[in-house]
């Protein structure tokens, strides 16, 4: 497959994308940080904020091209001004706010379980190996679980058909296919590739 | 017919003037995004949400979000913010609590159900975790004057 250029949510859990040569793939199950290449499920961002590789929207969230453009998406918003300035800690109270029924405090467990940086510590400060380890456990704790992938194949016409005395279908001319037999053509059907 | 074209001119200014006056006044009332102090009223409630990793369903195994919420008297708006990279906003009257953790839940809980006054900070929704367009970090939390 070539680069994602478009995305789109078509129904529960599932989305479209094609690439740039026109190649549609369906990401099904898994999480919607795996199904929109999007680790951090980033919704969609201000007008104006500058986040690179976007190439739609599903579930409420922004759909990348590809996992790396969701990742760098990840780090450009904790990269930004009202991030940097922030603690480890203020920083998880601020992108997961503390709930009634279970406090911030196991997002900041394991962040600090993965990081092993002290949570007073300031974003800014942090090295870029430990800025990337932030990162990745805040993919951890959103859970990114990857589902299939399958190509949506084009589907085929029929063009015209062979019939016997019997006036039977035998043979059915498809576009890009040529003349088959009955039963290749029930096989195209069931592997949803031929129009019934 | 000069001077009628002279009057018709300075209605015209005076008009416009008028205009820009009435819309920068509106432009006035909204709020600010942080680090700019507010301060918000309304009815305070607490909603669940579905959390990671599928945001859809609790039952089908996400995780619960339970937020507390205000429902502001009036409906307000918010102006731009090139710090937070924040949307003008209008109409909003549905703001996320953002608070420092159980142990302010615990301590304010009497306060669910009635009208109170909040002063913070606040910044536009950008993660799932995040339930409505606007959020605000909470310093305190009073009940209103009735």
């Amino acid at each position: 497959m070539s680069e994602f250029v478009k995305a789109e949510g078509i129904s529960k859990n599932r989305v479209r994308y094609t690439d740039s040569s026109g190649r549609v793939f369906i990401y099904s199950k898994g999480t919607w940080a795996w199904r929109n290449n999007n680790p951090g499920n980033i919704r969609k961002p201000g007008k104006d904020t500058k986040l690179d590789g976007i190439i739609g929207y599903a579930g409420g969230f922004s759909v990348f091209s590809s996992y790396e453009t969701g990742f760098i998406a990840l780090q450009t918003l904790l990269k930004k001004d009202f991030y940097q300035n922030l603690s480890l800690f203020e920083a998880v109270k601020k992108y997961a706010p503390a709930k009634d029924n279970n406090d911030v405090k196991n997002y900041q467990k394991i962040l600090a379980q993965v990081t092993k940086i002290e949570l007073s510590t300031k974003i800014k400060s942090l090295n870029e190996a430990q800025f990337l380890l932030l990162c990745k456990a805040v993919q951890r704790v959103e859970g990114f679980r990857p589902g299939e992938v399958k190509e949506e194949l084009p589907k085929k016409k029929i063009l015209d058909v062979k019939k016997n005395k019997q006036n039977l279908i035998i043979q059915y001319l498809i576009e890009g296919y040529g003349w088959i037999r009955k039963t290749e053509a029930v096989n195209l059907v069931e592997k949803i590739l031929l129009m019934p | 017919m000069k001077i009628h074209f002279i009057i018709f001119s300075l209605f015209l200014f005076a008009c416009s003037a008028s205009s820009e006056k009435q819309s920068s006044s509106l432009k006035e009332k909204c709020l600010n995004y942080e680090p700019k102090k507010v301060q918000l009223e309304g009815e305070l409630y607490k909603k669940s949400f579905p959390g990671p990793p599928n945001y859809e369903d609790i039952k089908s195994g996400d995780e619960e979000e339970i937020y507390w919420l205000i429902k502001t008297t009036k409906p307000f708006c918010v102006n731009k913010s090139s710090y937070v990279e924040g949307d003008e906003l209008h109409g909003l009257s549905e703001v996320q609590l953002v608070v420092d953790g159980l142990d302010f839940y615990n301590s304010k809980r009497h306060l669910l159900g009635k009208i109170v006054v909040l002063s913070g900070t606040l910044f536009p929704q950008i993660t799932g975790h995040h339930k409505t367009e606007v959020l605000i970090t909470v310093e305190t939390l009073e009940k209103a004057n009735e």
